[in-house]
């Protein structure tokens, strides 16, 4: 926002970041070394580069990535294949209802804008341990149980509340003069929205796209009832399942965090240039 | 919270009922569906004895007041809104800065925002264990700098504060992302014209931020953080992992009991567990909400 | 014209072949027994339970065409996991390997098939070879057989064989104590012997005196349970300790328990500092690699201590029976007595990972022969050698063989003394049985608070065992007294009380 920049407060903003990029690195590249230990390496640490203070080792890649490569793949596209299909269906119903809740009003007896966002909300405060038993029936009627499908509609339905709620946020930070001009020049409703209003709040669907991914990409409970076999099974539940009898398998835990981070980050890495200005001032100025 | 911008009423054609719930309906039937079977499920579980056994009659309010009727209820939710407080306010105030920060021109800004969302993409089990792993300050990355300072044989997790200071660290490790890149997005869709006029007029960079920007972020803030309070209320996996709810039950959320419940199987009493927390949750957030939207009503 | 013949042709050859294929193939399929079949069996996760399953299924199928679909689920999820599929009457698992102790709540369910008929029919498993205190107490419940033992498990004490051989410890010990270094046989002396070494420099690791699980939510329950063992039973397993089996009455609070409760708190000071949140997984990490001088734990501590990537103490690895006392509380009279000999109760913790068969599966019979193919010794001598499965020796052929642990590394001395432990806590008339009752895991989580209150400091081990003993009978008054004493009579082998 300012042009001339400050040095001091350069220096510090600088100083921010490299501090706040420790307090996330330490943890992570911990994971990485431990990544490639030997469960002694672990128990007489620490220690922190293999080669120097121990003896490397790429056992844990192999156990996943060959010995257990039949389970570990399949589960791994489950995982990404669930976490998009249900992102994006999420997203698609979730910023109609947002756009909704921004730009009409609703009145259905008592109930108004604010009574129907909430009582999205609420959806999401039973502690999930209440409601996973009830589904598992459920989804066992409907004949979705322990399929790919089942859990995509699942998670885009618990992952809707906050869908609504960020992208309603968004969507009422957007100057509605540009749509109205756009109505008068003959768009439809949908038209409109579509053409002007979703590009306009490009950063906001990509935040919400990404948390909302996040949340499907590492869920438990859900996936531990809904889902049986490999036909469906995702990769929290692999991790999970490194807290063994034998205690946990840090190295375990390591090589499969790693691995589900990657995709993400990519996804991350391709969407981030759209959490940006200038789309906006550009429309409004132009 | 976010009604200080009223939604038009008539500022398009009344015509337009149709459109209105087109918009509105497909994301209502979605969680509706899938939301009201275990609903009245769960609702059926609270008031029966329901046990390995299956069901054993019902017992209408018994296993709320089995519930209330122990001290450990009360202690979990006590410790509970410690973690959703403590937690979320030090998510906020870090989040928002690291957001103010990374719409600054700095060099390497796209790598940092990156990099910076990294803790949120790993599933939470996952990122108790790491926690466990750092927390460990005998064998864990920290061991050598916490033996200069004499730490190492203080019982970080065998002391009921210290272990709740863990948790919340954890817990921030992971969630601050979140709040971050809401804070980003919604930073970066703020329409330029007011700052534009308040340079104009000399504004200094903390007035911009004060009058301008945190007052327009303001309904993002409360939804972010609303958002994050319902999560927080549910924290599991970090104290299960860590402490199991201990030493004694002083790290125990409300949700790791019910967790504990629920894997005896007892699901009256899991499903009457959930209800209290429903109703806390309700309450917290309301009071949130209705004192938040005033706040913003007054600023604005 | 002549192309098109020769595409219809081949094409026609080509499908004559496919079918020549199918049919050979399904006849070379049905000469198995259960081809084209499918049997899914639930366990607990991780590489220990779930590796030897998934491992033999192969070889299975190769026997007998029928393909095994192995469901993983973390340990602390088992339970309602399996019970959400049989109480919903999904009934998507035919088997199950899990805990014993559930039996109460399953078998009260009706979910389990009783084994004993299949058992009688299928000699190649070997039943009888298995060791009794499994066949008879942990596989068997109101006197049917529901399981299939895959597992043999029971506490014991583990030390260090190289510093208690060591001559300055010796001297050392003797002088300060007043008495020789030898492994301790009562909680007395294991409590000086931890004493005695916390603090201490072995090969540049600074020791820990003894580590336990004291972590909530974890396996303190069992341990206090080896802990109370000597105090509370001294007339062999039929006695019991958790219950007494005239009234259903909670022995928890009993003075013989508070002793045992007590004593593990003050253990704290020669333990690491944060031994209040170690489980078990912290104890065998500590312990295998080389920071601690005396460990409880199952079996499991032998067979990681010799792997190599795992384990600092190979061929200095001790174990033997969980120590006991000669003051013993007797319950009727509620006083000490002191006896001449030492008092052994070694605790059949948790009772070993086992297998059964859903009742109402459509393939009780490839489950019956997959868990009977499990436990033969031609594949169960292997597994419970190797350090990756949780499988702990259970049947005679994996005590009377030295070799097969010194084929997995471990040294001469070391399986010896492992397996002597082992034998000698089973061959203890006076093993103390599990809770094996409907809501066993109900029992569990409250006696697992207490002893949290307790070993936090927040109360007193007597006020903490009151309380549980309260919430026990409780407990025991919502499921039905009459019902649960009949149940844990049962389990202990007694006679039904007359008018009951």
């Amino acid at each position: 926002m300012l042009e001339r920049r400050n040095p001091v407060k350069t220096f510090f903003s600088y100083l921010a970041l490299v501090i706040w990029s420790s307090v996330v690195l330490v943890p992570l590249l911990w994971t990485l070394t431990t990544a490639f230990k030997n469960p002694i390496d672990v128990y007489r640490g620490p220690k922190y580069i293999p080669g120097i203070d121990f003896q490397g080792t790429f056992d844990n890649w192999k156990y996943f990535l060959i010995d257990q490569w039949q389970f570990f793949s399949a589960q791994y596209f489950n995982s990404i294949t669930v976490a998009i299909f249900s992102s994006l269906l999420c997203i698609a119903i979730g910023s109609l209802a947002a756009y909704g809740l921004a730009r009409f009003s609703y009145q259905y007896g008592k109930i108004q804008n604010k009574d129907i966002a909430f009582w999205f909300i609420s959806q999401k405060i039973l502690p999930p341990v209440v409601v996973v038993i009830p589904l598992y029936v459920m989804f066992q009627w409907l004949h979705i149980h322990d399929t790919r499908f089942g859990l995509i509609i699942a998670y885009a339905a618990f992952n809707l509340p906050f869908a609504v709620w960020l992208m309603r946020d968004y969507f009422l930070g957007i100057p509605s003069e540009l749509e109205e001009s756009a109505l008068i020049d003959g768009c439809s409703r949908i038209q409109a929205f579509v053409r002007i209003t979703l590009p306009l709040s490009a950063p906001g669907l990509v935040a919400t796209f990404l948390f909302v991914l996040v949340f499907a990409w590492n869920e438990y409970i859900v996936a531990l009832f809904l889902t049986q076999t490999l036909a469906s099974q995702t990769m929290p539940i692999l991790v999970a399942g490194q807290n063994a009898q034998r205690g946990p398998q840090w190295w375990g835990i390591s090589v499969l965090t790693l691995v589900t981070i990657a995709p993400v980050t990519v996804i991350a890495v391709i969407l981030e240039r759209y959490i940006s200005k200038g789309l906006l001032v550009g429309a409004v100025k132009g | 919270m976010s009604q200080h911008v009223k939604p038009k009423k008539g500022g398009f054609s009344s015509s337009e009922t149709r459109s209105k719930i087109f918009f509105l309906a497909p994301a209502l039937f979605l969680v509706f569906v899938l939301s009201i079977f275990p609903t009245i499920a769960s609702l059926f579980l609270a008031i029966s004895r329901y046990g390995p056994a299956g069901f054993g009659g019902f017992v209408w309010l018994g296993n709320f007041i089995d519930v209330l009727g122990n001290r450990h209820i009360w202690e979990t939710l006590g410790t509970t809104l410690i973690y959703v407080v403590c937690g979320v306010s030090l998510q906020y105030l870090l989040g928002f800065g690291l957001a103010l920060l990374l719409t600054q021109k700095l060099r390497f800004r796209r790598f940092f925002r990156v990099l910076f969302l990294i803790p949120m993409m790993i599933t939470p089990v996952a990122v108790a264990y790491i926690m466990r792993m750092v927390f460990d300050f005998r064998i864990g990355p920290l061991a050598p700098i916490m033996g200069i300072f004499g730490l190492q044989d203080v019982p970080w997790l065998g002391n009921g504060t210290l272990a709740k200071i863990l948790i919340i660290l954890g817990d921030t490790w992971q969630w601050t992302p979140f709040i971050l890149i809401v804070m980003l997005a919604g930073l970066e869709t703020l329409p330029h014209e007011p700052y534009e006029a308040a340079v104009v007029d000399g504004a200094t960079p903390w007035e911009l931020f004060w009058h301008i920007t945190f007052p327009m972020m303001l309904p993002v803030s409360s939804t972010v953080i609303l958002i994050r309070m319902v999560e927080a209320f549910k924290i599991v996996d970090m104290p299960i992992v860590l402490t199991g709810g201990g030493p004694g039950v002083a790290t125990e959320s409300t949700t790791l009991f019910a967790y504990s419940t629920w894997r005896s199987f007892n699901l009256g009493q899991v499903s009457a567990i959930g209800y209290i927390l429903l109703f806390t949750v309700t309450l917290v957030t309301t009071l949130y909400v209705n004192t938040v939207r005033r706040r913003i009503a007054g600023g604005m | 014209m002549n192309k098109r013949k020769l595409l219809v042709g081949s094409l026609m050859g080509v499908a004559l072949l496919a079918a020549v294929g199918l049919l050979a193939a399904a006849s070379g399929q049905s000469s198995l027994k259960y081809a084209g079949r499918t049997m899914t069996i639930v366990t607990f996760d991780g590489p220990q339970i779930g590796e030897p399953l998934k491992r033999h299924a192969p070889e299975f199928e190769k026997l007998t065409g029928a393909k095994i679909n192995v469901v993983l689920t973390t340990f602390s999820d088992l339970f309602p996991r399996i019970l959400t599929d049989f109480t919903s009457g999904t009934n998507t698992f035919d088997a199950g390997v899990f805990d014993p102790q559930w039996l109460g709540d399953y078998v009260s369910g009706g979910y389990l098939e009783p084994l004993d008929s299949y058992i009688a029919k299928t000699p190649s498993m070997k039943w009888n070879e298995i060791m009794p205190f499994f066949r008879e107490f942990s596989a068997t419940y109101a006197g049917k057989t529901y399981m299939v033992p895959l597992d043999g498990d029971f506490q014991m004490v583990y030390y260090r064989r190289d510093l208690w051989a060591n001559k300055q410890f010796k001297a050392d010990f003797a002088a300060k104590y007043g008495y020789a270094l030898v492994p301790p046989k009562t909680w007395g002396q294991y409590n000086d012997m931890a004493e005695f070494f916390n603090g201490k420099t072995v090969d540049g690791v600074k020791m820990y005196g003894a580590v336990e699980a004291q972590k909530r939510n974890a396996q303190s329950f069992w341990l206090l349970g080896s802990r109370a063992g000597g105090y509370m039973q001294y007339k062999g397993t039929t006695q019991g300790m958790f219950f007494n089996s005239d009234t259903m009455k909670p022995l928890i609070n009993a003075a013989g328990f508070v002793r045992a409760l007590t004593e593990w708190k003050n253990i704290q000071k020669f333990g690491p500092p944060n031994m209040i949140n170690f489980d078990t997984g912290d104890v065998r990490s500590a312990f295998v690699g080389g920071q601690a001088a005396l460990a409880i734990d199952w079996g499991d501590i032998g067979s990681l201590s010799t792997d190599k990537k795992t384990s600092a103490i190979q061929g200095k690895l001790g174990a033997v029976i969980l120590p006991g006392s000669k003051e013993i509380w007797d319950r009727s009279a509620n006083k000490w007595i002191t006896k001449n000999a030492v008092n052994y109760a070694p605790y059949a913790a948790f009772g070993g990972w086992s297998g059964a068969v859903n009742s109402k599966s459509k393939n009780k019979d490839i489950a019956f022969d997959y868990l009977a193919f499990l436990t033969q010794p031609e594949n169960s001598d292997e597994d419970v050698t190797l350090g990756i499965t949780g499988f702990n020796p259970y049947r005679q052929s994996h005590f009377n063989n030295d070799s097969i642990w010194i084929k997995s590394g471990m040294t001469k001395e070391d399986a010896s003394n492992y397996l002597g432990a082992i034998k000698s806590s089973l061959k203890s008339k006076n093993l103390v049985l599990d809770i094996r009752l409907p809501g066993t895991d109900r029992y569990q989580k409250l006696l697992d608070e207490g002893i949290a209150r307790a070993l936090s400091g927040e109360e007193t081990p007597q006020v903490a065992l009151d309380g549980v003993s309260a919430a026990w009978d409780k407990l025991t008054d919502e499921l039905g007294r009459k019902k649960q004493l009949t149940i844990y009579r049962a389990s202990l082998k007694l006679k039904s009380l007359e008018g009951n």
